[in-house]
Protein backbone atom coordinates (compact mmCIF):
# COMPACT_ATOMS: atom_id res chain seq x y z
CA UNK A 1 0.00 0.00 0.00
CA UNK A 2 2.64 2.41 1.09
CA UNK A 3 4.88 1.66 -1.80
CA UNK A 4 2.05 2.13 -4.39
CA UNK A 5 1.45 5.54 -2.81
CA UNK A 6 4.73 6.63 -3.06
CA UNK A 7 4.56 5.07 -6.52
CA UNK A 8 1.50 7.63 -7.15
CA UNK A 9 3.13 10.58 -6.00
CA UNK A 10 6.09 10.08 -7.66
CA UNK A 11 4.26 10.11 -10.88
CA UNK A 12 2.18 13.16 -9.42
CA UNK A 13 5.21 15.01 -9.20
CA UNK A 14 6.88 14.07 -12.49
CA UNK A 15 4.92 16.62 -14.91
CA UNK A 16 4.72 16.65 -18.67
CA UNK A 17 3.12 18.76 -21.11
CA UNK A 18 0.38 18.07 -23.63
CA UNK A 19 -2.82 16.00 -22.85
CA UNK A 20 -3.55 14.65 -19.38
CA UNK A 21 -2.32 10.75 -18.44
CA UNK A 22 -3.42 8.22 -16.06
CA UNK A 23 -0.73 6.49 -14.00
CA UNK A 24 -2.02 3.57 -11.94
CA UNK A 25 -0.20 1.38 -9.36
CA UNK A 26 -1.71 -2.04 -7.69
CA UNK A 27 -1.08 -2.99 -3.95
CA UNK A 28 0.04 -6.27 -4.77
CA UNK A 29 1.69 -7.28 -8.20
CA UNK A 30 1.77 -10.95 -7.16
CA UNK A 31 -1.15 -12.91 -5.66
CA UNK A 32 0.13 -16.66 -4.32
CA UNK A 33 -2.72 -19.16 -3.32
CA UNK A 34 -1.69 -21.56 -1.35
CA UNK A 35 -4.36 -23.95 0.49
CA UNK A 36 -5.66 -21.66 3.30
CA UNK A 37 -6.70 -19.14 0.91
CA UNK A 38 -10.18 -17.67 1.04
CA UNK A 39 -10.01 -14.58 -1.10
CA UNK A 40 -7.93 -11.34 -0.88
CA UNK A 41 -8.27 -7.83 -2.29
CA UNK A 42 -5.78 -5.70 -4.70
CA UNK A 43 -5.85 -2.06 -4.30
CA UNK A 44 -5.88 0.37 -7.34
CA UNK A 45 -5.06 3.76 -7.00
CA UNK A 46 -4.64 6.34 -9.86
CA UNK A 47 -3.84 9.51 -10.52
CA UNK A 48 -4.70 11.99 -13.22
CA UNK A 49 -1.71 14.07 -14.90
CA UNK A 50 -2.43 17.57 -16.29
CA UNK A 51 -5.61 17.07 -15.47
CA UNK A 52 -8.29 19.98 -14.75
CA UNK A 53 -9.58 18.20 -12.15
CA UNK A 54 -13.53 17.99 -11.70
CA UNK A 55 -15.87 16.81 -14.33
CA UNK A 56 -14.39 12.71 -15.33
CA UNK A 57 -15.06 9.24 -15.15
CA UNK A 58 -12.94 6.63 -14.35
CA UNK A 59 -13.62 2.84 -15.09
CA UNK A 60 -10.91 0.22 -13.88
CA UNK A 61 -11.09 -3.22 -15.38
CA UNK A 62 -9.47 -6.24 -13.76
CA UNK A 63 -9.25 -9.48 -16.70
CA UNK A 64 -8.25 -12.46 -15.77
CA UNK A 65 -6.77 -15.17 -18.79
CA UNK A 66 -8.50 -15.71 -21.40
CA UNK A 67 -9.61 -19.37 -22.78
CA UNK A 68 -11.52 -21.24 -25.31
CA UNK A 69 -14.55 -22.80 -23.70
CA UNK A 70 -17.35 -24.63 -25.31
CA UNK A 71 -20.80 -23.88 -23.95
CA UNK A 72 -23.54 -26.41 -23.86
CA UNK A 73 -27.30 -26.52 -23.76
CA UNK A 74 -29.27 -29.57 -22.69
CA UNK A 75 -32.76 -29.94 -24.83
CA UNK A 76 -35.28 -32.63 -23.88
CA UNK A 77 -34.91 -35.64 -25.86
CA UNK A 78 -37.37 -38.80 -25.23
CA UNK A 79 -37.86 -37.53 -22.00
CA UNK A 80 -34.14 -37.29 -20.66
CA UNK A 81 -31.94 -33.96 -20.54
CA UNK A 82 -29.37 -34.03 -22.60
CA UNK A 83 -26.79 -32.11 -24.11
CA UNK A 84 -27.98 -31.00 -27.38
CA UNK A 85 -26.60 -27.95 -29.04
CA UNK A 86 -23.24 -26.15 -28.64
CA UNK A 87 -21.38 -23.33 -29.03
CA UNK A 88 -17.56 -22.61 -29.04
CA UNK A 89 -16.23 -19.37 -27.77
CA UNK A 90 -12.14 -18.59 -28.88
CA UNK A 91 -11.64 -15.72 -26.42
CA UNK A 92 -13.66 -16.21 -23.14
CA UNK A 93 -11.78 -14.36 -19.59
CA UNK A 94 -11.73 -16.41 -16.76
CA UNK A 95 -12.14 -13.57 -14.46
CA UNK A 96 -13.42 -10.02 -15.38
CA UNK A 97 -14.42 -7.20 -12.98
CA UNK A 98 -15.40 -3.42 -14.01
CA UNK A 99 -15.31 -0.68 -11.39
CA UNK A 100 -16.14 3.06 -12.40
CA UNK A 101 -17.00 6.45 -10.39
CA UNK A 102 -21.02 6.17 -11.77
CA UNK A 103 -22.70 2.93 -13.25
CA UNK A 104 -21.48 2.24 -16.88
CA UNK A 105 -24.46 3.57 -18.67
CA UNK A 106 -23.69 7.17 -17.22
CA UNK A 107 -19.97 6.96 -18.34
CA UNK A 108 -20.58 6.60 -21.61
CA UNK A 109 -22.49 5.51 -24.78
CA UNK A 110 -23.05 2.33 -25.26
CA UNK A 111 -21.81 2.09 -28.68
CA UNK A 112 -18.34 3.48 -27.22
CA UNK A 113 -19.28 0.62 -24.12
CA UNK A 114 -19.26 -2.05 -26.84
CA UNK A 115 -16.52 -1.00 -28.95
CA UNK A 116 -14.04 -0.82 -25.78
CA UNK A 117 -15.05 -4.09 -24.74
CA UNK A 118 -16.13 -2.64 -21.31
CA UNK A 119 -18.57 -4.02 -18.97
CA UNK A 120 -19.44 -7.46 -18.52
CA UNK A 121 -22.36 -7.09 -20.99
CA UNK A 122 -19.98 -5.60 -23.83
CA UNK A 123 -17.32 -8.26 -23.23
CA UNK A 124 -15.78 -9.00 -26.21
CA UNK A 125 -15.89 -13.29 -26.12
CA UNK A 126 -14.51 -14.37 -29.68
CA UNK A 127 -15.75 -15.27 -32.64
CA UNK A 128 -18.30 -18.52 -31.92
CA UNK A 129 -19.72 -21.34 -34.13
CA UNK A 130 -23.05 -20.80 -33.75
CA UNK A 131 -25.14 -18.40 -35.45
CA UNK A 132 -28.02 -16.11 -34.68
CA UNK A 133 -30.31 -16.10 -31.98
CA UNK A 134 -28.55 -19.31 -30.99
CA UNK A 135 -25.24 -17.80 -30.33
CA UNK A 136 -26.75 -14.68 -27.98
CA UNK A 137 -28.62 -17.81 -26.05
CA UNK A 138 -25.08 -19.14 -25.37
CA UNK A 139 -23.17 -15.62 -25.09
CA UNK A 140 -25.90 -14.84 -22.17
CA UNK A 141 -25.35 -17.91 -20.66
CA UNK A 142 -21.30 -17.36 -20.30
CA UNK A 143 -22.10 -14.10 -18.82
CA UNK A 144 -24.66 -15.44 -16.43
CA UNK A 145 -22.84 -18.14 -15.54
CA UNK A 146 -19.96 -16.55 -14.69
CA UNK A 147 -21.91 -13.47 -13.33
CA UNK A 148 -23.22 -16.32 -10.41
CA UNK A 149 -20.36 -17.97 -9.96
CA UNK A 150 -18.95 -14.46 -8.67
CA UNK A 151 -16.26 -14.30 -11.30
CA UNK A 152 -17.74 -11.51 -13.49
CA UNK A 153 -19.29 -8.51 -11.58
CA UNK A 154 -19.67 -4.66 -11.71
CA UNK A 155 -19.87 -2.26 -9.51
CA UNK A 156 -20.82 1.33 -10.81
CA UNK A 157 -19.28 3.25 -7.16
CA UNK A 158 -16.98 0.86 -6.94
CA UNK A 159 -14.28 3.45 -7.92
CA UNK A 160 -13.41 6.03 -4.95
CA UNK A 161 -12.14 9.68 -5.60
CA UNK A 162 -9.88 11.47 -3.42
CA UNK A 163 -9.26 15.35 -4.04
CA UNK A 164 -9.38 16.24 -7.82
CA UNK A 165 -6.44 14.24 -9.15
CA UNK A 166 -6.54 10.70 -7.53
CA UNK A 167 -8.69 7.65 -7.42
CA UNK A 168 -8.65 4.27 -5.79
CA UNK A 169 -10.54 1.43 -5.77
CA UNK A 170 -10.63 -2.10 -4.40
CA UNK A 171 -11.19 -5.72 -5.99
CA UNK A 172 -12.42 -8.71 -3.98
CA UNK A 173 -11.20 -11.94 -5.15
CA UNK A 174 -12.93 -15.17 -4.34
CA UNK A 175 -11.51 -17.90 -3.21
CA UNK A 176 -11.61 -19.81 -6.14
CA UNK A 177 -10.42 -16.97 -8.43
CA UNK A 178 -8.46 -18.44 -11.45
CA UNK A 179 -4.82 -18.51 -11.68
CA UNK A 180 -2.79 -16.28 -14.46
CA UNK A 181 -1.90 -13.40 -15.82
CA UNK A 182 -4.56 -10.36 -14.64
CA UNK A 183 -4.62 -7.66 -16.51
CA UNK A 184 -5.65 -3.94 -15.12
CA UNK A 185 -7.06 -1.51 -17.41
CA UNK A 186 -7.81 2.22 -15.72
CA UNK A 187 -9.94 4.73 -18.45
CA UNK A 188 -10.43 8.21 -17.97
CA UNK A 189 -13.57 9.82 -20.05
CA UNK A 190 -14.70 13.24 -20.13
CA UNK A 191 -18.33 13.92 -21.15
CA UNK A 192 -18.61 10.02 -22.38
CA UNK A 193 -15.56 10.38 -24.55
CA UNK A 194 -12.45 8.06 -23.84
CA UNK A 195 -9.39 10.49 -22.76
CA UNK A 196 -6.19 8.63 -21.61
CA UNK A 197 -5.82 5.10 -20.71
CA UNK A 198 -3.27 3.15 -18.49
CA UNK A 199 -2.87 -0.48 -17.39
CA UNK A 200 -0.86 -2.79 -15.18
CA UNK A 201 -0.30 -6.63 -14.78
CA UNK A 202 -1.21 -8.34 -11.79
CA UNK A 203 0.24 -12.53 -11.09
CA UNK A 204 -1.97 -15.12 -9.62
CA UNK A 205 -0.25 -17.88 -8.91
CA UNK A 206 -1.40 -21.62 -7.11
CA UNK A 207 1.71 -22.07 -4.58
CA UNK A 208 2.28 -25.09 -1.92
CA UNK A 209 0.88 -28.68 -2.39
CA UNK A 210 -1.63 -27.81 -4.66
CA UNK A 211 1.04 -26.69 -7.00
CA UNK A 212 2.74 -29.50 -6.56
CA UNK A 213 0.61 -31.69 -7.13
CA UNK A 214 -1.22 -30.11 -10.30
CA UNK A 215 2.27 -29.70 -11.94
CA UNK A 216 3.00 -33.15 -11.51
CA UNK A 217 -0.02 -34.57 -12.78
CA UNK A 218 0.39 -32.56 -15.96
CA UNK A 219 3.80 -32.68 -16.61
CA UNK A 220 4.89 -36.29 -14.98
CA UNK A 221 1.41 -38.03 -15.69
CA UNK A 222 3.36 -41.97 -15.23
CA UNK A 223 5.00 -41.17 -12.19
CA UNK A 224 2.17 -39.48 -10.84
CA UNK A 225 -0.38 -42.18 -11.80
CA UNK A 226 2.27 -44.22 -10.09
CA UNK A 227 2.71 -42.45 -6.86
CA UNK A 228 -1.34 -42.16 -6.09
CA UNK A 229 -1.25 -46.41 -6.85
CA UNK A 230 1.52 -46.80 -4.43
CA UNK A 231 -0.05 -44.23 -1.96
CA UNK A 232 -3.35 -45.91 -2.54
CA UNK A 233 -1.78 -49.48 -1.69
CA UNK A 234 0.24 -48.65 0.91
CA UNK A 235 -2.59 -46.70 2.85
CA UNK A 236 -5.17 -49.89 1.87
CA UNK A 237 -1.99 -52.21 3.36
CA UNK A 238 -1.16 -49.80 6.32
CA UNK A 239 -5.27 -49.54 7.40
CA UNK A 240 -5.08 -53.84 6.97
CA UNK A 241 -2.31 -54.14 9.29
CA UNK A 242 -3.55 -51.46 12.24
CA UNK A 243 -6.52 -53.27 12.09
CA UNK A 244 -6.03 -56.57 11.40
CA UNK A 245 -8.37 -59.02 12.67
CA UNK A 246 -6.74 -62.59 12.20
CA UNK B 1 -12.69 -26.58 6.85
CA UNK B 2 -12.33 -25.68 3.08
CA UNK B 3 -9.39 -27.32 1.01
CA UNK B 4 -8.90 -26.99 -2.76
CA UNK B 5 -8.33 -29.93 -4.45
CA UNK B 6 -5.71 -29.24 -7.61
CA UNK B 7 -7.23 -31.94 -10.45
CA UNK B 8 -11.00 -31.39 -9.49
CA UNK B 9 -10.13 -27.60 -9.44
CA UNK B 10 -12.61 -26.81 -6.45
CA UNK B 11 -12.66 -26.23 -3.00
CA UNK B 12 -14.40 -29.15 -0.88
CA UNK B 13 -15.39 -29.60 2.73
CA UNK B 14 -12.88 -31.93 4.63
CA UNK B 15 -15.01 -32.84 7.26
CA UNK B 16 -17.94 -33.58 4.57
CA UNK B 17 -15.27 -35.61 2.44
CA UNK B 18 -14.00 -37.42 5.30
CA UNK B 19 -17.24 -38.56 5.96
CA UNK B 20 -18.14 -40.14 2.36
CA UNK B 21 -14.85 -41.93 3.06
CA UNK B 22 -16.26 -42.96 6.05
CA UNK B 23 -19.32 -43.78 4.86
CA UNK B 24 -18.13 -45.87 2.21
CA UNK B 25 -15.84 -47.47 4.16
CA UNK B 26 -18.33 -48.38 6.95
CA UNK B 27 -20.79 -50.14 4.17
CA UNK B 28 -18.18 -51.85 2.26
CA UNK B 29 -16.96 -53.40 5.65
CA UNK B 30 -20.75 -53.99 6.67
CA UNK B 31 -21.23 -55.62 3.23
CA UNK B 32 -18.04 -57.03 2.18
CA UNK B 33 -18.38 -54.54 -0.93
CA UNK B 34 -15.75 -52.24 -2.57
CA UNK B 35 -17.49 -49.38 -2.13
CA UNK B 36 -16.93 -48.09 -5.47
CA UNK B 37 -20.46 -47.60 -6.94
CA UNK B 38 -21.27 -45.73 -4.17
CA UNK B 39 -18.60 -43.01 -3.92
CA UNK B 40 -18.30 -42.52 -7.42
CA UNK B 41 -22.10 -41.28 -7.40
CA UNK B 42 -21.91 -39.63 -4.12
CA UNK B 43 -18.82 -37.70 -5.36
CA UNK B 44 -20.69 -36.86 -8.53
CA UNK B 45 -23.48 -35.49 -6.41
CA UNK B 46 -21.33 -33.43 -4.33
CA UNK B 47 -20.48 -31.12 -7.05
CA UNK B 48 -16.71 -33.23 -8.29
CA UNK B 49 -16.54 -33.36 -11.85
CA UNK B 50 -17.87 -36.70 -13.41
CA UNK B 51 -14.58 -37.49 -14.85
CA UNK B 52 -12.44 -36.56 -11.31
CA UNK B 53 -14.94 -38.56 -9.61
CA UNK B 54 -14.24 -41.66 -11.39
CA UNK B 55 -10.53 -41.65 -11.84
CA UNK B 56 -10.60 -40.88 -7.91
CA UNK B 57 -12.81 -43.72 -7.04
CA UNK B 58 -11.05 -46.39 -9.14
CA UNK B 59 -7.71 -44.79 -6.78
CA UNK B 60 -9.94 -45.36 -3.77
CA UNK B 61 -10.86 -49.05 -5.01
CA UNK B 62 -6.97 -49.48 -5.00
CA UNK B 63 -6.80 -48.77 -1.60
CA UNK B 64 -10.13 -50.27 -0.49
CA UNK B 65 -9.16 -53.70 -2.25
CA UNK B 66 -5.35 -54.36 -1.25
CA UNK B 67 -6.08 -54.29 2.43
CA UNK B 68 -8.52 -56.99 1.57
CA UNK B 69 -6.56 -58.86 -0.56
CA UNK B 70 -3.43 -59.07 1.31
CA UNK B 71 -5.71 -60.45 4.64
CA UNK B 72 -6.95 -63.30 1.85
CA UNK B 73 -3.32 -63.56 0.31
CA UNK B 74 -2.33 -64.57 3.65
CA UNK B 75 -4.57 -67.04 4.52
CA UNK B 76 -3.74 -68.68 0.91
CA UNK B 77 -7.03 -68.00 -0.69
CA UNK B 78 -5.92 -66.72 -4.20
CA UNK B 79 -5.75 -68.53 -7.01
CA UNK B 80 -2.91 -66.13 -8.68
CA UNK B 81 -3.18 -68.28 -12.00
CA UNK B 82 -6.83 -67.19 -12.44
CA UNK B 83 -6.43 -63.77 -10.98
CA UNK B 84 -3.66 -63.19 -13.96
CA UNK B 85 -5.56 -64.76 -16.63
CA UNK B 86 -8.50 -62.54 -15.15
CA UNK B 87 -6.33 -59.19 -14.90
CA UNK B 88 -5.03 -60.19 -18.38
CA UNK B 89 -8.17 -59.32 -19.80
CA UNK B 90 -8.93 -56.58 -17.25
CA UNK B 91 -6.18 -54.44 -18.40
CA UNK B 92 -6.94 -54.66 -22.30
CA UNK B 93 -10.62 -54.15 -21.08
CA UNK B 94 -9.83 -50.88 -18.90
CA UNK B 95 -7.52 -49.67 -21.61
CA UNK B 96 -10.77 -49.88 -24.17
CA UNK B 97 -12.61 -48.40 -21.54
CA UNK B 98 -10.69 -45.39 -20.89
CA UNK B 99 -10.28 -44.76 -24.44
CA UNK B 100 -14.46 -44.34 -24.77
CA UNK B 101 -14.90 -42.80 -21.44
CA UNK B 102 -12.10 -39.70 -23.23
CA UNK B 103 -14.00 -40.19 -26.81
CA UNK B 104 -17.15 -39.34 -24.19
CA UNK B 105 -15.73 -36.35 -22.37
CA UNK B 106 -14.52 -34.85 -25.75
CA UNK B 107 -18.45 -35.17 -27.11
CA UNK B 108 -19.67 -33.68 -24.14
CA UNK B 109 -21.98 -36.84 -23.29
CA UNK B 110 -20.01 -38.09 -20.76
CA UNK B 111 -22.65 -37.55 -17.62
CA UNK B 112 -25.10 -38.39 -19.84
CA UNK B 113 -23.76 -42.12 -20.53
CA UNK B 114 -22.39 -42.51 -17.15
CA UNK B 115 -26.06 -41.41 -15.39
CA UNK B 116 -27.83 -43.96 -17.72
CA UNK B 117 -25.33 -46.64 -17.48
CA UNK B 118 -25.36 -46.05 -13.65
CA UNK B 119 -28.80 -46.30 -13.52
CA UNK B 120 -29.03 -49.39 -15.68
CA UNK B 121 -26.41 -51.38 -13.95
CA UNK B 122 -27.62 -50.69 -10.16
CA UNK B 123 -31.28 -50.79 -11.41
CA UNK B 124 -30.27 -54.32 -12.14
CA UNK B 125 -27.85 -55.84 -9.67
CA UNK B 126 -30.01 -53.50 -7.32
CA UNK B 127 -33.55 -55.11 -8.21
CA UNK B 128 -31.82 -58.81 -8.77
CA UNK B 129 -30.03 -58.59 -5.18
CA UNK B 130 -34.11 -57.33 -3.50
CA UNK B 131 -35.83 -60.16 -5.20
CA UNK B 132 -33.22 -62.44 -3.88
CA UNK B 133 -32.94 -61.32 -0.28
CA UNK B 134 -36.66 -61.07 0.15
CA UNK B 135 -37.48 -64.26 -1.07
CA UNK B 136 -34.94 -66.00 1.18
CA UNK B 137 -36.35 -63.79 4.18
CA UNK B 138 -39.50 -64.62 3.57
CA UNK B 139 -38.35 -68.40 3.15
CA UNK B 140 -36.68 -68.26 6.62
CA UNK B 141 -39.49 -66.82 7.91
CA UNK B 142 -41.42 -70.03 6.35
CA UNK B 143 -39.05 -72.04 7.75
CA UNK B 144 -38.39 -73.62 4.69
CA UNK B 145 -35.30 -74.74 3.49
CA UNK B 146 -33.02 -72.57 0.56
CA UNK B 147 -32.95 -74.83 -2.01
CA UNK B 148 -29.73 -75.55 -3.88
CA UNK B 149 -28.92 -74.34 -7.29
CA UNK B 150 -29.39 -76.76 -9.94
CA UNK B 151 -25.77 -77.67 -11.56
CA UNK B 152 -25.41 -75.70 -15.04
CA UNK B 153 -24.76 -77.36 -18.20
CA UNK B 154 -20.87 -76.49 -18.52
CA UNK B 155 -20.03 -78.36 -21.86
CA UNK B 156 -19.86 -74.96 -23.78
CA UNK B 157 -16.98 -74.01 -21.42
CA UNK B 158 -15.13 -77.41 -21.80
CA UNK B 159 -15.25 -77.29 -25.86
CA UNK B 160 -13.65 -74.17 -26.36
CA UNK B 161 -9.93 -73.92 -27.64
CA UNK B 162 -6.97 -73.09 -25.04
CA UNK B 163 -8.12 -75.71 -21.97
CA UNK B 164 -5.79 -74.72 -18.69
CA UNK B 165 -5.41 -76.14 -15.58
CA UNK B 166 -5.98 -73.36 -12.51
CA UNK B 167 -4.75 -76.02 -9.85
CA UNK B 168 -5.63 -74.10 -6.85
CA UNK B 169 -9.30 -73.54 -8.51
CA UNK B 170 -9.09 -77.81 -9.20
CA UNK B 171 -10.29 -76.26 -12.46
CA UNK B 172 -9.81 -77.66 -16.11
CA UNK B 173 -11.44 -75.16 -18.06
CA UNK B 174 -10.76 -72.52 -21.30
CA UNK B 175 -9.43 -69.29 -20.72
CA UNK B 176 -11.72 -67.57 -23.22
CA UNK B 177 -14.82 -67.08 -20.92
CA UNK B 178 -11.90 -66.33 -18.12
CA UNK B 179 -10.51 -63.46 -20.45
CA UNK B 180 -13.92 -62.37 -21.35
CA UNK B 181 -15.00 -61.72 -18.31
CA UNK B 182 -11.85 -59.86 -16.79
CA UNK B 183 -12.57 -57.25 -19.67
CA UNK B 184 -16.21 -56.95 -19.47
CA UNK B 185 -15.42 -56.12 -15.87
CA UNK B 186 -12.43 -53.80 -16.67
CA UNK B 187 -14.26 -52.08 -19.02
CA UNK B 188 -17.08 -51.17 -16.40
CA UNK B 189 -14.28 -50.29 -14.18
CA UNK B 190 -12.89 -47.73 -16.39
CA UNK B 191 -16.63 -46.48 -17.41
CA UNK B 192 -17.70 -46.15 -13.92
CA UNK B 193 -14.84 -46.40 -10.94
CA UNK B 194 -16.26 -49.59 -9.75
CA UNK B 195 -14.33 -52.62 -8.62
CA UNK B 196 -17.05 -55.11 -10.26
CA UNK B 197 -16.94 -57.63 -7.08
CA UNK B 198 -20.54 -58.44 -7.52
CA UNK B 199 -20.23 -59.79 -10.73
CA UNK B 200 -16.90 -61.22 -10.39
CA UNK B 201 -17.99 -63.39 -7.21
CA UNK B 202 -21.37 -64.61 -8.75
CA UNK B 203 -19.59 -65.80 -12.18
CA UNK B 204 -16.45 -67.10 -10.32
CA UNK B 205 -19.36 -69.31 -8.26
CA UNK B 206 -22.08 -70.33 -10.75
CA UNK B 207 -20.30 -70.30 -13.98
CA UNK B 208 -16.77 -71.04 -13.79
CA UNK B 209 -17.33 -73.49 -10.05
CA UNK B 210 -14.22 -71.80 -8.26
CA UNK B 211 -14.28 -72.77 -5.01
CA UNK B 212 -15.89 -70.80 -2.30
CA UNK B 213 -13.07 -70.54 -0.42
CA UNK B 214 -11.11 -69.25 -3.20
CA UNK B 215 -13.83 -66.48 -5.13
CA UNK B 216 -13.68 -63.52 -2.25
CA UNK B 217 -9.84 -63.98 -2.32
CA UNK B 218 -8.86 -64.41 -6.32
CA UNK B 219 -11.81 -61.57 -7.29
CA UNK B 220 -10.28 -59.28 -4.65
CA UNK B 221 -6.38 -59.56 -6.19
CA UNK B 222 -8.22 -59.26 -9.78
CA UNK B 223 -10.11 -55.77 -8.80
CA UNK B 224 -6.62 -54.75 -7.43
CA UNK B 225 -4.68 -55.40 -10.15
CA UNK B 226 -7.32 -54.27 -13.12
CA UNK B 227 -8.05 -51.23 -10.57
CA UNK B 228 -4.40 -50.04 -10.45
CA UNK B 229 -4.09 -50.22 -14.49
CA UNK B 230 -7.44 -47.98 -14.29
CA UNK B 231 -6.73 -45.35 -12.45
CA UNK B 232 -3.31 -45.28 -14.04
CA UNK B 233 -4.28 -45.00 -17.44
CA UNK B 234 -6.81 -42.29 -16.36
CA UNK B 235 -3.95 -40.60 -14.95
CA UNK B 236 -2.14 -40.66 -17.49
CA UNK B 237 -4.64 -40.31 -20.82
CA UNK B 238 -7.24 -37.46 -18.79
CA UNK B 239 -4.99 -36.09 -15.69
CA UNK B 240 -8.71 -36.89 -13.52
CA UNK B 241 -7.22 -38.80 -10.65
CA UNK B 242 -6.98 -36.02 -7.69
CA UNK B 243 -4.48 -37.18 -5.58
CA UNK B 244 -5.70 -35.06 -2.44
CA UNK B 245 -8.92 -36.04 -2.84
CA UNK B 246 -8.22 -39.65 -2.77
CA UNK B 247 -5.85 -39.01 0.39
CA UNK B 248 -9.08 -37.95 2.39
CA UNK B 249 -11.00 -40.00 1.16
CA UNK B 250 -8.90 -43.04 1.78
CA UNK B 251 -8.42 -42.07 5.33
CA UNK B 252 -11.72 -41.88 5.78
CA UNK B 253 -12.25 -45.15 4.29
CA UNK B 254 -10.11 -47.28 6.35
CA UNK B 255 -11.30 -45.89 9.63
CA UNK B 256 -14.83 -46.05 8.34
CA UNK B 257 -14.09 -49.91 7.56
CA UNK B 258 -13.48 -50.73 10.29
CA UNK B 259 -16.93 -50.00 12.07
CA UNK B 260 -18.45 -51.42 9.63
CA UNK B 261 -16.88 -54.81 9.89
CA UNK B 262 -17.79 -55.14 13.63
CA UNK B 263 -21.88 -53.92 12.60
CA UNK B 264 -21.65 -56.44 10.34
CA UNK B 265 -21.41 -59.34 12.98
CA UNK B 266 -24.85 -58.39 14.49
CA UNK B 267 -26.58 -58.56 10.84
CA UNK B 268 -27.74 -61.37 8.82
CA UNK B 269 -26.51 -61.68 5.53
CA UNK B 270 -30.46 -61.62 4.24
CA UNK B 271 -30.64 -58.44 6.22
CA UNK B 272 -26.84 -57.52 4.78
CA UNK B 273 -27.98 -58.17 1.42
CA UNK B 274 -31.80 -56.68 1.12
CA UNK B 275 -29.47 -52.98 2.66
CA UNK B 276 -27.17 -53.38 0.04
CA UNK B 277 -30.49 -53.69 -2.90
CA UNK B 278 -31.88 -50.87 -1.12
CA UNK B 279 -28.45 -48.61 -1.57
CA UNK B 280 -27.92 -49.83 -4.66
CA UNK B 281 -31.40 -48.37 -5.97
CA UNK B 282 -31.18 -45.19 -3.95
CA UNK B 283 -28.52 -44.70 -6.38
CA UNK B 284 -30.02 -45.75 -9.48
CA UNK B 285 -32.94 -43.84 -8.47
CA UNK B 286 -31.22 -40.62 -7.78
CA UNK B 287 -29.28 -40.82 -11.20
CA UNK B 288 -32.85 -41.39 -13.25
CA UNK B 289 -34.19 -38.09 -11.09
CA UNK B 290 -31.57 -36.06 -12.42
CA UNK B 291 -31.68 -37.37 -16.08
CA UNK B 292 -35.57 -36.96 -16.37
CA UNK B 293 -36.25 -33.23 -13.92
CA UNK B 294 -35.76 -30.33 -16.01
CA UNK B 295 -32.27 -28.51 -15.29
CA UNK B 296 -32.38 -25.62 -13.57
CA UNK B 297 -29.89 -23.83 -15.42
CA UNK B 298 -29.85 -25.88 -19.25
CA UNK B 299 -26.40 -24.33 -20.30
CA UNK B 300 -22.66 -25.73 -18.85
CA UNK B 301 -19.28 -24.11 -19.94
CA UNK B 302 -16.20 -26.47 -20.16
CA UNK B 303 -12.97 -24.37 -20.38
CA UNK B 304 -10.25 -26.03 -22.98
CA UNK B 305 -7.32 -25.42 -21.36
CA UNK B 306 -4.36 -24.30 -23.87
Amino acid sequence: MRRAAAAVAMALAATSAAAETLVVALSAEEVRIAATFTGTTITVFGAIEDGTGAGYDIAITLEGPRTEAIVRRKDAVAGLWINRAEARFTNVPEFYAAHSTAPLPDVAAREALGALGLGVDNLALGPTMAAGTAATGFRQAVIRLRREAGHYFEDGGGVERIGDNLFRTTFTLPSDVPDGTYTVRALLFREGALQAEASAGLSISKTGIEQFVFDAAHQNAWLYALAVVLMAASIGWLGGIIFRRD
Amino acid sequence: MQLYLPIAELSVNVLLMIGIGAAIGFVSGLLGVGGGFLLTPLLIFTGIPTAVAVGTGAAQVVASSSSAAMTYARRKQVDLKLAGVLIAGGVVGSAAGVALFNLLQASGQLDLFISIAYVGFLGIVGGLMLVESVRTILRTRRGQPTPLRKVRDRTLLRRLPWQTRFRRSHLHISVIPVIALGFGVGVLGALLGVGGGFIVVPALIYLFRVPTSMVIGTSLVQILGTMTATTILHAVTSNSVDAILALILMVGSVIGAQFGVRWAVHLRGETLRLLLAVLVLAVATRFLVDLVTPPQERYSIEEISA
